[in-house]
């Protein structure tokens, strides 16, 4: 092969080669978005559909023997934007818990402060996906 | 005298037949050679599923050619000539890529199908090393053969030489899998040379949970799309996405775990041994080898630096959203190079998790250098 048709056969086939792999990749990129949205958009129909077939309860009347206390007017509701402590979490957690048949809570307490390394939750995420082939 | 002389013929003969009389010299140093392979295999755990069956199949074929040997008529094959069956005809790649799929989770690359990008761009080292062999004057196919290590693909490395250059197996392999191990080594100095401190600090959103159906979708659509436009790629991506289907439908758990675990082993021990018993002393002690060797240190320094500028782009084009050290991880040594861009990154910064981003353009680079395996023997063979 002299000098000419070696430049030749390499810029074919890095030109070829890039453009290719390139425009093959984009097209999975668009596919694989395009089909990520419809199954999105498909299953987050389903999963409202449920919810507007439950029957809406109806409210109960109020008795027009007992009056309604008027609330105070300036009175706001509790603010939340704060965020619920975790003392509060932790009485509606037992709350919960004391529902369920069976369930007794004997005491409520602090847990004790986790240490810093990983759980062992993103522990086994880790090495699933980081174990060689 | 009669039994004693018979006794000397006998002893001459198997003398005479013995490895110490016929063997070509140049096999001695492949012994050497192979010896070295086994030390960093075993001692510095250098991709040794791999390196260790290439290392011990270049001992036996230098120890005892004719296990390689073909059948005649009077005489069958060796053992070796058998079992390379598989590679000649292209059967054990495809197979250990059904093995890889049905161990790889694909979900980041779905819920950031950008990656793609990122894993085309890092296949920049297989074509420009195919310039560079052309030049040092290797014919098309065999430059062919050797720009595939710029895959960092050890299957589809060997699947592409099998037929385009079956007699550089050797070589190719010990360089491809030598290359992975060494990914750590090659990819954090280059990484660092082609990006600033910001672009290194830079924190990616976290991923959008996948579905199982996108997860059982994706590998019957990529096989569609990709066997249609690039047929010569449907072995590799075929299998590769047969083993994800088999691992993501959830339904043939058992087939699964064997594609994963005794399938892989069953099909690493044939191909390493048969592939390292192709590097007998006539071929791999050559100038061609030395060639082989520091081209494919080019393909992985070429390829890392491409994903990596292609990083640097999508950072730029969307604002500092994407962490360019994640482009690095688009050559297809799973899940070594994505590991290598966690760790760059938690070099700048230790609260910054890099690993299921990088996870993305490091599987992406598996399809895409299976992609490229495609285009080269579509265009060469």
């Amino acid at each position: 092969m002299n000098f000419q048709q070696e430049v030749q056969i390499s810029l074919t086939v890095l030109i070829t080669g890039l453009v290719v792999v390139f425009l093959m990749l984009i097209f999975l990129t668009l596919v694989i978005k395009g089909y990520g949205k419809a199954v999105n958009s498909l299953q987050s129909k389903l999963n409202q559909r449920p919810r507007e077939s439950m029957p809406v309860p109806k409210p109960e009347p109020v008795p027009a023997a007992a009056p309604a206390p008027s609330e105070p007017a300036a009175e706001e509701a509790p603010a939340v934007e704060e965020g619920i402590s975790e003392e509060i979490l932790a009485v509606l957690a037992a709350a919960a818990y004391s529902m369920i048949p069976g369930g007794v809570v004997t005491s409520v307490r602090r847990a004790a402060v986790q240490s810093r390394a990983r759980s062992s939750w993103g522990m086994a995420g880790l090495l699933e996906n980081t174990r060689p082939f | 005298m009669t039994i004693f002389s018979g006794f000397l013929k006998s002893v001459m003969k198997l003398f005479e037949t013995s490895g110490l009389v016929g063997n070509d010299p140049r096999n001695y140093v492949m012994i050497l050679i192979a010896g070295v392979l086994i030390y960093l295999a075993v001692k510095k755990q250098f991709e040794p599923l791999l390196l260790l069956p290439i290392a011990f199949g270049m001992l036996l074929v230098n120890l005892y050619p004719a296990i390689m040997a073909a059948p005649t008529d009077t005489e069958n094959g060796g053992l070796f000539y058998y079992l390379y069956l598989g590679v000649k005809l292209g059967i054990y790649p495809p197979l250990i890529f059904l093995g890889i799929g049905a161990m790889t989770d694909f979900g980041p690359l779905i819920s950031n199908p950008k990656s793609f990008l990122l894993g085309a761009a890092a296949q920049l080292g297989i074509f420009t090393t195919f310039i560079g062999a052309i030049f040092l004057g290797f014919e098309t196919r065999q430059a062919g053969s050797i720009a595939i290590i710029g895959g960092a693909d050890g299957p589809t490395a060997i699947f592409v030489t099998s037929q385009l250059a079956p007699k550089l197996l050797g070589p190719i392999a010990v360089a491809a899998y030598s290359y992975m191990a060494l990914v750590p080594i090659i990819q954090p100095p280059i990484m660092k040379a082609l990006t600033t401190k910001k672009e290194r600090l830079v924190r990616m959103e976290q991923l959008r949970p996948v579905s199982k159906l996108e997860k059982i979708l994706f590998p019957i659509i990529v096989t569609i799309l990709i066997s249609l436009l690039l047929p010569d790629a449907a072995p590799l991506v075929g299998m590769l996405m047969l083993g994800n289907l088999f691992r993501e439908s959830g339904v043939v758990d058992r087939i699964s775990k064997t594609a994963q675990n005794e399938l892989m082993n069953i099909i690493t021990i044939f191909l390493g041994t048969t592939v390292g018993a192709t590097a007998t002393g006539s071929l791999f002690l050559s100038w061609g080898t030395i060639k082989i060797v520091i081209l494919g240190l080019l393909a992985f320094c070429i390829g890392t630096a491409g994903g990596v500028l292609f990083g640097k782009l999508m950072c730029r084009l969307s604002g500092y959203k994407v962490n360019p050290l994640i482009g690095s991880a688009g050559v297809s040594a799973v899940p070594m190079a994505a590991r290598v861009s966690q760790k760059v990154g938690q070099e700048e910064d230790p609260g910054n998790f890099l690993l299921m981003h990088a996870m993305g353009p490091n599987v992406a680079g598996v399809i895409g250098s299976a992609v490229a395996a495609g285009v080269l023997l579509s265009i060469l063979k």
